[in-house]
Formats: C-alpha cells, structure tokens, sequence
C-alpha cells in the first residue's frame, strides 16, 4: 500500500544558500562553507531569527575525505545552533536528498517548526585518485571493492549494459554533458560550465569504458543549505514559500550483481504492455530511482509525469545517469531516455548548445548544470538541487545567478532526485510554487 | 591435498599472528604510558617531574618539551595547508562468506542457493535476499558469458598500477544473479556482451576475490 503522507502537516521550504562549488576551498573549512551557505539563507528571509530555528539535520557523506568525526556537531555549534536538536544524515550520493527529507519529516511530525538543512562535503583533501579509491569503499570491500575498486567502472558496466538492451549511444550521452555544461555557462555557482561539442566529450581522455572524462562530474568542495518550515513561520518570514509536496525513497542491493531480473515497477501512466519481454532493473536501470519516483509521485498526486512536472534537477554525476534517470522517473518510457535525452525535450529553450535539437524543450533536466557542470561535493548535493529548485519556484533564479537565463517560464512543480552509489539509495522530492 | 594444507597452514598462521598483534597492542599501551614518561623525563633533563625540574633549574624557564627534528610538510601560508599522514591495518574477518574465499583456494567457484525458495545467486549470500531464508553453498559452473563490461582506465589509487583492466560481470545458466570479475587475455576492442568465459584461479590463493578471474573460453 503507498503511503501518502495524509497525516503530515504541510511543510514547505522558505529559503536557500549554497557557496560556490570548487575543486578545493583552501580558505575555509566546512565549518565555514557551512556558515556562509546558512547565511546566505538567513539573509533571504530577514525576519527569521536563530531563536525561531528548532534544530538542524547536517549531512556529508565521507568520514575519510573529512577526517573528522562528528563534523555534524561542529557545525551545529558554529552555527549557533546548540543545544537544539540535531543528528548526521549519511546516505552516499544521496546523503543531500536525505537529508532534505529528513528536515521535512522534523516538521512534518510537529517535533520542529523550523529545521536547517545543511550539507557539504571536502573532496580536496585527497588526490583525485585517493578520492575515488574512498568513493569506492562504498562497494562491497569483500567482493567489489578489490576487484573495481572504482566507481566510474560500474556505471561504465551498468550503461553498457543499457546501451545493449536499448540502442542508447555515446552520442546521445555527450548531448547530455552538452546540455548540462552550456546551462551552467549562466551559473556562477557552477564549478565547471564549458561550451562542447560531441567530439569534445568523446574524444576527452577514456576512464572506464564507453565514459570519457566528460562523461563524469568532478570532485569538489562546498556546502549548501535549506530552511524548512511548517505553515506558521513560512507565512510570517517568507513571501514566496515553495511546499513540499511529496517525497519518495528507494533501494537496492549494495552489490551490482545481485539486482534481480524481474517486472518493471510501474508508475500510473505506464502498463505492463510497455515492458513485454524485458527483465527488470538487472544492472541497467535503477530500481530505487523509480521506487521513489513512485512514492513521490502518489503523494503529491501525480498521475503523469510527462505532462504535471515543469523542470527536474537530477543525480547526473554521469551522462549516462541522466539517460537512465529520465526513465525511472517516467519522463519517457525505459529503453527511450537515449532518444529522449538528446533530442530536445529536456534542453532550455533559451540557451545556445550548438546542437540541432528536432524536439522543442518540454521539461528542462539540469537546468542549473547538473554535477556534472556544477560539481558533487556529495553531502551537499543534493541539497544544492533543492536550491536551484526553490529559486526556480519562486522565480528568483535571476536575482540569486545574477542572470535571468535560466529561469524555467511560470515553473510551478519541480523535481529534485539524489542517488547514491549505483542506485542504492535513491530519492525524488516533490516542490510546489502554492 | 597439497594446495588445501597449505592454505590451512597460513590460515592458522595469521591466526596465530593475530594472537600476537593483541599482545603487541598491549605492549603498546604500556608503552604508551612508558613514552609519556620519557617526555617529562627529557624534559627535566634528568629528573623525574617538571616540578624537579623548575627546581633545579630555578622559575618557569626550566619548563621545556624537547626539539625534534620532524618538521611538516608544508604547502602553503595562508592558509596554511599540510601533509597530515594517516595509515591503518584492519584485521578483517570475512565471517559467514569465509568458505567462498576457501574455495578460491581450491579452485572452487561457490555461489549460494536458497534452500526455501530456491534462489541462486552467484555473488554468496548466507541468506537469501528474496525470502530471508538461510542459503546453501552452491558450485558454480565454471563457464559463464560476460552480462556486461568495461576498461578500466583509471582507477582508485590502490589500483592505478593495475590499469587498464577490464571488468565483467558474468551470467551462468541456472542462475539468479551475477558475479564481478576481472577479465584477461582478449584486447578491450575485443570484449562484447554475451561471450563465452571460463574461470581460472591464481596457484597461490591470496584468499582476496581476485583469485578468480575470466578468460575467453575454448
């Protein structure tokens, strides 16, 4: 039976702040990063005071690239946060989109009126290659870990994999690094925005095949932070509160190998006629990413995706993600998120790719450039997307990027997803302009 | 068999060394304590407290940890960043999926079989995802077909000097799920989906999952 949250109260998010992503933030640790997101936040909503913040939920998702335990608590204390309540949110890639849901759930069962979000992450403490033998950890240290030992390896094998039994091509990836890139060209967010071409990403230095280097997003330093709130502190200190109006989470099995073969999980506006003859998610699809797309989307009561959703910020930490993301959350069918993904629907209608695109853009996918244009310091990630989110709601992306680009036309509901370590942890969260 | 004694015999050597790390851990906090001795030693230089110490040297000036030698790495000012070094052993236990490891040893490819529902599975599992009964172990066929792969180019660091490298997962007939493996001797260009491979196994176990890899089959 899917729950639809009926019971909760309403809970909405009033204001954001993220620092900029970068390779490395030398001048300030996260405890910093931290603050100058929160304070960004604050500085959105005036009226709100520390005093009427109940409590804080922090996440970052590495305790090696940290070398801190308990960095949860420091910035709680930095903050000016103690003795309120708060606890560490950890969940891989995901550890951003959980922790937003976290936040939700302290106001939604009326044990805080007003809870921060805060996430980082500091990835440049290591070398790249330290970095992502930590990353890997997050891989089964008996059977995966020294085998792979690489997580750009196993998205390497899982689009493989899709491209087999879709016809997905490196073309239609590179459209996705494309798209992302040259949206964060109006981000100043963004740590890495670039204006490519198909050959750019294709002929990048190799990593894992089919994934070049421009198929992958980069490790980065930064922090981001979301004021959540119930129905009371939203409409005294907030003009434009965006609701929350539906999250959903999903899992699978840890090891790659054991993903079963099974039925496709169905959302309202598929059948089983859609999926004859395929066997589901096996290593080509994320199971968790529908599974939460479909908790998500029978809350806030969604019947069809493709025509009730204005924009989505998604978990591209590799082209081929994306490709695979679109389908779990049912923007097309599984086996078209290729064709669908480099066709047009999901691009900006106003920023130049150098592309011919045969589709007019429907529902833009990484509008503010993705990770793979704006950087993954994982902890934090996914709240960054819930920024990006809140801004395009309530129609403010101009004032905070300074540039009106990309704004999404009268966005009313958006989608923010945040996957963590080949689909493990998986969740979509549901925003509404009220 | 010669390989299975052997294997027991390191077994029961680092059991054994396990026994002895123990005690060096409780050499080491004696030592602990024995070396935070040495400081207010040398910091007396030559009596037995700082309190000894100011009073023979007369005042406060007396009071004085000792110079080393170690500096810091340093990359920077401002801020001032540094090298700060950190290692550590584990001593890990593959508990319940032990005998899998055994095998390798013995040329042996396990998987685990649900004894309720009847589930196979090629990566071990001691119970079973689907119904949570508990498994049997199951040998695998030694011949499969690549489910997927890559080359890998890069790597964690503690595999760089491995690349490149191209994994697979690999399918057996009868079987539920798939295994993770390394696949040698076939160019990267060369690899596709669906070829036939058959396991081989290192001589000389290193009971870590890379006993096992695929080759070509036939």
């Amino acid at each position: 039976m899917t729950k639809t949250g009926a019971f909760s109260r309403p809970v909405y998010i009033i204001a954001g702040g993220i620092t900029k992503f970068a390779k490395a933030h030398p001048g300030m640790d996260f405890r910093l990063m931290c603050k100058e997101a929160f304070d960004y936040a604050m500085a959105d909503v005036p009226t709100l005071t520390v005093d009427m913040i109940d409590g804080s939920s922090l996440s970052y998702f590495s305790d090696h690239f940290t070398r801190q335990l308990m960095a949860g608590i420091m910035v709680h204390d930095y903050l000016g946060l103690c003795p309120k309540p708060s606890r560490r949110i950890e969940g891989g890639g995901a550890t951003g989109g959980l922790n937003l849901q976290n936040a939700y759930q302290e106001v939604a069962s009326g044990r805080m009126d007003c809870c921060v979000a805060v996430g980082f992450e500091t990835m440049s403490r290591v070398s790249t290659w330290k970095g992502n033998e930590f990353i890997a950890l997050a891989s089964d240290t008996n059977f995966d870990f020294p085998v792979g030992g690489f997580y750009t390896g196993y998205y390497a094998m899982m689009v493989r994999r899709h491209m087999h039994e879709f016809g997905t091509t490196v073309e239609q990836m590179a459209r996705v690094s494309i798209k992302n890139h040259a949206n964060a060209l109006h981000n100043p967010y963004a740590q890495f925005p670039a204006r490519l071409t198909v050959d750019d990403v294709r002929s990048a230095e190799m990593v894992a095949t089919p994934l070049t280097m421009l198929d992958i997003c980069t490790m980065s330093d930064g922090a981001a932070c979301l004021i959540v709130a119930g129905e009371e502190v939203a409409e005294r200190v907030c003009d434009h509160p965006v609701r929350i109006t539906g999250i959903g989470t999903g899992t699978d099995a840890m090891r790659m190998a054991d993903r079963p073969h099974g039925d496709v999980i169905l959302l309202p506006h598929e059948s089983a006629a859609d999926y004859a003859g395929l066997r589901y998610p096996g290593v080509h699809s994320f199971r968790a990413g529908r599974m939460a797309a479909k908790l998500a989307y029978a809350m806030a009561g969604i019947g069809d995706p493709r025509e009730e959703i204005d924009f989505v910020e998604l978990h591209d930490a590799y082209t081929s993600s994306e490709i695979q993301t679109v389908e779990d959350l049912g923007l097309c069918l599984y086996g078209e998120g290729g064709p669908y993904s480099a066709g047009g629907a999901t691009f900006m209608p106003n920023v130049d790719y150098g592309l011919e695109l045969p589709v007019t853009p429907r529902v833009p996918v990484n509008p503010s450039g993705g990770l793979l244009a704006c950087g993954h310091p994982v902890g934090a990630t996914g709240l960054m997307q819930g920024v990006f989110a809140l801004w395009q709601l309530q129609g403010t992306t101009a004032k905070h990027l300074g540039d009106p680009t990309l704004q999404v036309r009268n966005a009313r509901r958006g989608l923010i997803h945040s996957h963590a370590g080949t689909g493990t942890y998986v969740t979509v969260t549901i925003l509404e302009r009220p | 068999m010669a390989g299975r004694d052997k294997s027991r015999a390191e077994v029961g050597a680092e059991g054994s060394a396990g026994r002895m790390s123990r005690a060096e851990a409780g050499a080491k906090s004696s030592a602990g304590r024995t070396s935070r001795a040495e400081v207010g030693a040398r910091g007396s230089t030559g009596g037995v407290g700082p309190g000894r110490a100011g009073a023979d040297k007369g005042g406060a000036a007396g009071h004085k940890l000792p110079e080393t030698l170690e500096g810091s790495i340093l990359y920077n000012l401002d801020p001032i960043i540094l090298k700060w070094h950190w290692e550590v052993d584990y001593v890990h236990s593959y508990a319940q999926d032990s005998p899998f490891f055994a095998g390798l040893s013995q040329q042996k490819l396990l998987g685990s079989r649900c004894a309720a529902c009847g589930y196979v599975y090629a990566t071990p599992r001691s119970h079973c995802m689907e119904c949570g009964a508990p498994t049997a172990w199951y040998e695998l066929p030694r011949e499969g077909r690549i489910h997927t792969f890559t080359t890998c180019y890069y790597g964690g660091e503690a595999f760089l000097e491995e690349t490149p490298f191209t994994l697979v997962l690999v399918e057996f007939d009868g079987v539920d799920t798939l295994f993770l493996s390394r696949l040698v001797g076939v160019e990267a260009e060369e690899v596709r989906i669906g070829m036939p491979v058959t396991a081989r196994f290192l001589r000389n176990s290193k009971f870590r999952a890379t006993d096992v890899y695929f080759v070509p089959a036939g």
